[in-house]
Parts: C-alpha cells; sequence; structure tokens
C-alpha cells in the first residue's frame, strides 16, 4: 500500500511503502458485524485486506496532512447472523484496526511528524541564535510505539461451506442464518 | 491435558488484552498492568500449564543476566539460545520488576536510558514483546491440539431443503415382477431414501386411485421397471400418466426414471421422451436411480449399530 507525504512532494515521487503483517487463521480473516457486533470469518488475501483497510488509513493520514490514495470500493459481506448487509471495510474487527494503526503511526506517521518538526525546530534555532538573547528549542517526541503482536486466534467458531456460493467461512453454526457472501437463507447441517 | 472450547477462548482473549495493555498503554499504568499479566500467567490453568512446567526446568539468576547485558558486545548473548530457556528467563525478569527490584532502572541504564518512561519503553522491547510473541506461540500450540478436528459442516441454502412430504421415490412395476422391485426398496430404504410400494406404502381397505394419487404427489421421482411382464395399460399406465403430469408441475425436482430390463417389451410411448437405460442386472439399475434421483444424501457418519 502506498501514500504520499505531502500534495507537493507526491510530484517528486516522495512514496512510502508500508507493509502490514497480521495473522489469520490458515486462510480465514476475522470480522464484526456492524449492526449486531457478532465474529464471523471470511476468507481473505492480502490484497482485499489492504484495500479494506485504506479507508480506515486515509482517515489517520488526513489528521496528519498525509494524503492516501482513494481505494477501490470494497466488497460487500452479509453477517450470517442478522443478515445485515454492509461493505467488507466496515466489517473489519477492532482488534485488527487497533494493530493496523499502531502500525501506521510507528512506522509512518510518527517519524514523519519526527523529520517535519525538526526540521522546523532547525529552522527556528538557526534564525534565534545569536544576539543579545538567544533563543532556541528542543524537540521531545513521545516515545516509541512498541510492535504490536497479532494473534493468538481463539478456537470459537466453526468451518462451514456454503453450498450457494461454494466458498468457506467460519460462524458460530447455532445462530448462523444465511451466507456471509451472497446473503442467501441456509440451513447449517 | 484437554481444555474445553469456552475456557481456551477465555484464556486466548484474557492473554491478548492483557498482553496489549502492557505493552501499548501508557507507561504511567506499567506497574498496574505488569501485575495484572502476571497474576493471569498464574491464575489461568491453561497459561499455568504453559509456564510451571518450563519454570521448574530451568534456574534463572537475573542478576548473572543484568551483568551480562552491562557487558554485553552482542545481543545474542544476552537471552539463552533454547527458547523455553529464555521464556523462563524472561519471565523471572517481569516478576523480578514486579517486587520492586529496580531492575527496570538497571536495565534502563545498560541500555543508555535515563528518564522512566524511556527506561520502560526500551524493556517493553527488549524483554516483554519477544516473551509475548514466544508465550503467545505456545498458547496457539496447545489450544490447536486440545480442539479436536471438527466435522464439515455445510450452509445449505433453504431452497435445496425438500419438505418431509416431497422426497419418496414411487416404483412403478407389473406386480409379477414384485420380488426384483422389493430388492431395490430394501436397497433404497437401507441407504436413507424413502421408496413408495404399494404393498408397503398403503394401507389395507384404501382407495387405490387416490392413494396412487398420493404417492406420486408426495416424490420426487418414479422409477417405471419395463420388464418382459410390464404393460402401458389400466393402474400402470395411470402412473406414466401421473409421473408426466408430476415432471411438468415440479420440473427438476422430479425425475422420471425408466430401467428396460432384457427381453421387455416396448418403453411406453409417454416414457420414451425421457431419456431410459438398458440395465444388465439390479445393480446396474440401481446406479442409474441413484444417479438420476435429485436428492442427495447427508455426510457420512458411523451407524450407532450394525
Amino acid at each position: 500500500m502506498g501514500f504520499h507525504e505531502d500534495d507537493h512532494e507526491a510530484d517528486n515521487g516522495n512514496q512510502h511503502q508500508l507493509q502490514v503483517t497480521y495473522s489469520l487463521d490458515g486462510e480465514y480473516l476475522r470480522r464484526s458485524c456492524s449492526s449486531c457486533g457478532r465474529d464471523f470469518k471470511t476468507q481473505a488475501d492480502s490484497a482485499s485486506i489492504v484495500n479494506e483497510l485504506a479507508p480506515y488509513f486515509r482517515k489517520i493520514g488526513a489528521e496528519y496532512n498525509v494524503e492516501i490514495p482513494e481505494p477501490e470500493e470494497s466488497d460487500f459481506l452479509h453477517c450470517p447472523y442478522c443478515s445485515h448487509n454492509d461493505r467488507s471495510s466496515e466489517m473489519l474487527t477492532e482488534e485488527l484496526l487497533e494493530h493496523a494503526k499502531r502500525i501506521i503511526m510507528r512506522e509512518v506517521f510518527l517519524p514523519m511528524m519526527e523529520a517535519r518538526f525538526g526540521e522546523m525546530i532547525g529552522d527556528f534555532n538557526k534564525a534565534c541564535s545569536g544576539g543579545i538573547l538567544g533563543l532556541s528549542m528542543d524537540l521531545q517526541m513521545p516515545n516509541k510505539i512498541i510492535r504490536p503482536l497479532p494473534g493468538p486466534e481463539p478456537p470459537d467458531l466453526s468451518v462451514v461451506t456454503f453450498l450457494c456460493c461454494q466458498k468457506s467461512g467460519k460462524v458460530t453454526p447455532s445462530i448462523a442464518e444465511c451466507c456471509m457472501y451472497c446473503g442467501t437463507r441456509t440451513i447449517i447441517q | 491435558m484437554l481444555f474445553e472450547k469456552d475456557q481456551i477462548t477465555r484464556t486466548l482473549r484474557e492473554f491478548k488484552r492483557k498482553r496489549d495493555n502492557l505493552i501499548h498503554e501508557d507507561e504511567a499504568l506499567f506497574d498496574q498492568h505488569l501485575e495484572q499479566f502476571l497474576s493471569l500467567c498464574q491464575k489461568d490453568q491453561i497459561l499455568s500449564s504453559i509456564i510451571r512446567p518450563i519454570e521448574a526446568k530451568f534456574t534463572v539468576d537475573t542478576a548473572e543476566w543484568v551483568k551480562k547485558l552491562h557487558n554485553r558486545n552482542s545481543s545474542s548473548e544476552i537471552f539463552p539460545d533454547n527458547l523455553e530457556e529464555d521464556l523462563a528467563l524472561r519471565l523471572r525478569i517481569l516478576k523480578d520488576v514486579n517486587n520492586g527490584d529496580g531492575l527496570i532502572v538497571q536495565v534502563g541504564h545498560a541500555l543508555g536510558k535515563r528518564k522512566r518512561d524511556e527506561m520502560i519503553n526500551i524493556f517493553l522491547s527488549f524483554v516483554v514483546r519477544p516473551l509475548m510473541e514466544n508465550l503467545g506461540e505456545r498458547l496457539e500450540e496447545v489450544t490447536n491440539m486440545t480442539s479436536p478436528e471438527e466435522r464439515d459442516l455445510q450452509a445449505v441454502p433453504l431452497s435445496r431443503i425438500p419438505k418431509s412430504n416431497e422426497t419418496k421415490i414411487f416404483l412403478s412395476h407389473k406386480s409379477v415382477d414384485k420380488p426384483l422391485v422389493k430388492n431395490y426398496y430394501n436397497a433404497l430404504k437401507e441407504i436413507g431414501f424413502s421408496p413408495w410400494l404399494d404393498e408397503a406404502d398403503m394401507p389395507a381397505g384404501s382407495n387405490l386411485e387416490r392413494e396412487l394419487l398420493r404417492g406420486f404427489q408426495e416424490s420426487c421421482a418414479a422409477v417405471f421397471f419395463i420388464t418382459d411382464n410390464y404393460k402401458d395399460e389400466n393402474f400402470l399406465a395411470t402412473e406414466v400418466d401421473y409421473a408426466v403430469r408430476e415432471k411438468r408441475r415440479k420440473g427438476d425436482k422430479f425425475s422420471i426414471i425408466t430401467l428396460r430390463y432384457p427381453e421387455s417389451l416396448a418403453v411406453p410411448d409417454l416414457l420414451q421422451t425421457y431419456i431410459y437405460k438398458d440395465v444388465k442386472n439390479d445393480l446396474d439399475g440401481f446406479y442409474h436411480i441413484c444417479r438420476a434421483l435429485p436428492l442427495e444424501l447427508g455426510p457420512v457418519r458411523w451407524k450407532e449399530s450394525i
């Protein structure tokens, strides 16, 4: 996933690449329904997860004046419990979002702020040095964020193959009523 | 050691919560979160089942470790190569910090930090995070081992679930062929289907026409046994008519399966528009029935008794 530090610097190719590592349960990614809050897991690949995280990063980036390219719209998912229908980017868990936020703050935004303010302070100190009353500033950044750890994943959900879509997912079987991919009402057998 | 699924889920959730609180929350709350994490390690059955054997196996000396830290040349000399010993040492260090031995300050000074929050931060990176990674992997191993393999479940669309009164298999035959058809009836019943046979499924005194009609309405297939005895007349002709009617009404959810035996008479005209099979023997006929039925049976499981 790439983004630009400043609009005017984007033209100079000042682009950063960020790698987010997150452990999946095999091929499954845990999700949380944006309506009822219950958990389920979908099959996932890294490209789609990055695309789903991009809107979240854009919101954080806006606070730091960092432009992140508009992502493609993510697919729709259906909660297998309450049938609520929403974009997959709205059904990410708080844990994943918190994990991604810590990484992007640690690896990108805080170092960026440090560089930016360091430069400003350097310029200020140069300008204010000498004379009768010399002024100087010092930058104290917050402590570096510890690299976050993902997992371990609790084995609280069961694999189910949705015959309508021929895809599998993980649900709580006793309360699942519909396919998470197409919304078809189903019975678990 | 086996653990219940709920217990595993609770332990993993609590472990993650207390781990993340310790690693990521404000340094001012470090002591509080450390105490909570160590309390979890001691009280939780799953965590303590992992930690206690390792602690019993290795004797660790944190004072010696601090000396090594001050005299270090490379980080690989500071912690043991053996992962279990590494875990035991890091846990001992955490417990000593929790007991207020001033270890945080010693570690901080050795790593070039002077302020308390910087010391805590470097301590979390240097000692705590690798411990959490190691312990998390062990937890995952234990929970995967104690979660038995589950049968794969299927989510079947409601449109594919038939009602109980639409799954019978009507067996149309000349009475003289009953011994032959009875073999099919018994085999279909044994594997889980619901075959319909006049002898078995029509109560004495019942109206034959009405019972035949009901038999077809509740069926998903009609099997016609065309032998040298079969003639398209009377009740057999009615059965052909009913079968064609049900096929028109139910479409793909009704199959007309015609089995032509050697030296049989002609297949009835109305049935010739549906593909029929020349069968060499009963097994061949049974195969064609199972293949042509619009129903499928459920997942494999062991019988209760034979």
